[in-house]
């Protein structure tokens, strides 16, 4: 994973935020999502401005972690991401 | 050329054709909703020749910005910016339903209406929602409420306001006993076939994600991404309605006690 690289939502994703939590549909796979706090807050950050030093410096701001641990999440996240093509490398 | 009009969800939608038994049947079957209002939809249905092939329904769009929605025994084209619609259908009034119901889910989505495979009903003035896949009480429940009024047995209309949402009864390939008005919701459950009545909350979250996948786009268009803006909205409504409408999980047992559980 590129740290100065950015991240840009596929546009075949539908998103919408209830109760501080995502929802995501998929378009194409007509699949559907559910983000816990920290994936909605993750995926509401990924913007295509936004380098991933970036996405990481905010979570570690926001959510009471630390920098390994929420390093590690995010680069998990960010696999599981595009692994099922809802974000990718821009 | 006959004539008549249909009122759905507080919208006039007008409907000619040369054949005289269409209309006919549409004013019987739609004799809650005739309606004397200026036209918000002008729908002509005509003959068909086709053959009959596919069984699948396509959808596509032409360069005109039209939707083409194509059965194995009828043609539907949709002209969403001069709410306009042309149906070529074979004489069998099902497809003619069934056509109407596609051009009015285009057209009240505009409107902030969706068309939810669900039963409604009213009882005591409120209105509930009954969700869910086919086979697991939504019809039956319609029957072992005879205190109440039919709004939908099949497929109904959820429709956003403000604050809330409202339910209004659709007249095409549906079954209702209620006159056209709108019905404020006040619970939508989502039935499951049970040996046990149960009713059991549920997150607006779960509430969305059910909604939404029982709308009729959701439901009939299988290449969702070429209709981004449609699932966009209705991702939207679905979300509104699980907001401002309690959602529960219904394990229905065929029986009139669940209304005590209900309520």
């Amino acid at each position: 994973m590129n740290a100065k690289g950015t991240l840009k939502k596929s546009r075949d994703v539908e998103w919408k935020e209830i109760e501080k939590q995502v929802l995501l549909f998929d378009l194409k796979s007509s699949n559907f999502y559910k983000f816990n706090k920290t994936g909605s807050f993750i995926w509401k950050t990924i913007n295509g401005k936004n380098s991933v030093n970036a996405l990481l410096s905010k979570l570690v701001q926001g959510f009471e972690v630390t920098k390994a641990q929420a390093k590690k999440d995010l680069a998990e996240f960010i696999k599981e991401l595009k692994e099922k093509k809802l974000i990718f490398s821009k | 050329m006959h004539e008549t009009r249909v009122e759905i969800a507080n919208k006039c939608f007008r409907v000619s054709s040369k054949n005289p038994e269409a209309i006919g049947y549409l004013n019987t079957k739609c004799v809650h909703f005739i309606s004397k209002k200026r036209p918000f939809v002008e729908i002509k249905i005509t003959g068909s020749k086709k053959t009959g092939k596919g069984k699948r329904t396509k959808f596509s769009r032409s360069n005109k910005g039209l939707i083409k929605v194509e059965t194995k025994d009828s043609t539907t084209l949709v002209d969403l910016k001069k709410r306009k619609c042309l149906i070529k259908a074979k004489e069998s009034m099902e497809e003619i339903e069934n056509a109407l119901t596609c051009c009015a889910a285009f057209f009240l989505l505009k409107e902030n209406c969706l068309i939810v495979h669900a039963s409604a009903l009213e009882r005591k003035e409120k209105g509930f929602v009954f969700v869910g896949d086919p086979k697991q009480g939504k019809t039956t429940i319609t029957r072992l409420s005879p205190e109440a009024k039919i709004i939908a047995d099949d497929a109904c209309i959820l429709k956003k306001e403000k604050t809330h949402t409202t339910i209004c009864p659709l007249p095409f390939a549906n079954k209702c006993s209620l006159a056209n008005k709108p019905t404020n919701a006040e619970k939508i459950l989502f039935i499951k076939k049970a040996k046990k009545t149960t009713v059991k909350g549920m997150n607006p979250m779960d509430s969305a994600i059910g909604l939404f996948s029982r709308d009729y786009f959701f439901i009939v268009l299988k290449e969702k991404n070429l209709f981004k803006e449609i699932f966009k909205k209705t991702l939207a409504l679905s979300k509104h309605f699980a907001e401002t409408t309690p959602c529960f999980e219904l394990h229905f047992r065929k029986s009139p006690e669940f209304w005590k559980k209900i309520q």
